[in-house]
């Protein structure tokens, strides 16, 4: 799993952070820490819901599941917009290359 | 409803997952100095408590296993969408 969200030094940002930052928990910490815990439990809910016994046990755990994966999202957006979560663009190059190398293997789709 | 043996371990797994979470949850809510974020975590933690709540449903052996409340979608519906 990924983990682009470590902190750096943004000081254009003014996110309400202290600028010399201690060893006690900010609002970026306890975010991070809720976004890491909602992703954990998403990875656990899919492995009990694929082994759920019946119908309704599903329903009730993939229903969980589902607000899950919208809480997710929903912090992941709130940390972005406030600069806290960066991520870096792919190289065009590579991208060119990669469509290139999976554009040749058309020849093996055994469908037409 | 019949629960299997493993069926059981995962509920009881959810269930302590969601009590911590929604605990952790309330706790960081009161510590978060911006609005947005106290907002958005206590968000979360509510969740939290109605999926426990919702998984607990399904142990009450007094329970009429009608129609399970349904969690809300999404925590924070004016970020999502």
């Amino acid at each position: 799993m990924q983990q682009q969200n470590q902190q750096q030094a943004t000081p254009q940002q003014s996110t309400g952070l202290p600028q010399v930052k201690g060893p006690e928990m900010n609002d970026r910490d306890r975010i991070n820490d809720v976004l890491a815990m909602i992703k954990y439990m998403n990875v656990a809910y899919n492995v009990a819901v694929n082994e759920a016994s019946n119908d309704t046990l599903y329903q009730m755990q993939m229903n969980i599941l589902t607000n899950l994966h919208q809480a997710q999202r929903d912090v992941y957006n709130a940390m972005a917009a406030k600069g806290w979560y960066k991520t870096d663009p792919a190289d065009m190059q590579k991208i060119q290359q990669t469509y290139q190398q999976f554009s040749n293997y058309q020849t093996q789709f055994p469908y037409s | 409803m019949q629960l299997s043996t493993k069926d059981l371990n995962y509920l009881k797994d959810e269930l302590s997952w969601e009590l911590l979470a929604f605990k952790k949850c309330h706790h960081y809510a009161q510590e978060s100095q911006d609005p947005q974020i106290k907002q958005l975590i206590d968000q979360v933690g509510r969740m939290h408590q109605q999926h426990y709540q919702q998984i607990l449903t399904h142990l009450d052996p007094h329970a009429t296993m009608a129609a399970p409340p349904q969690a809300q979608a999404g925590v924070n519906p004016s970020l999502s969408q």
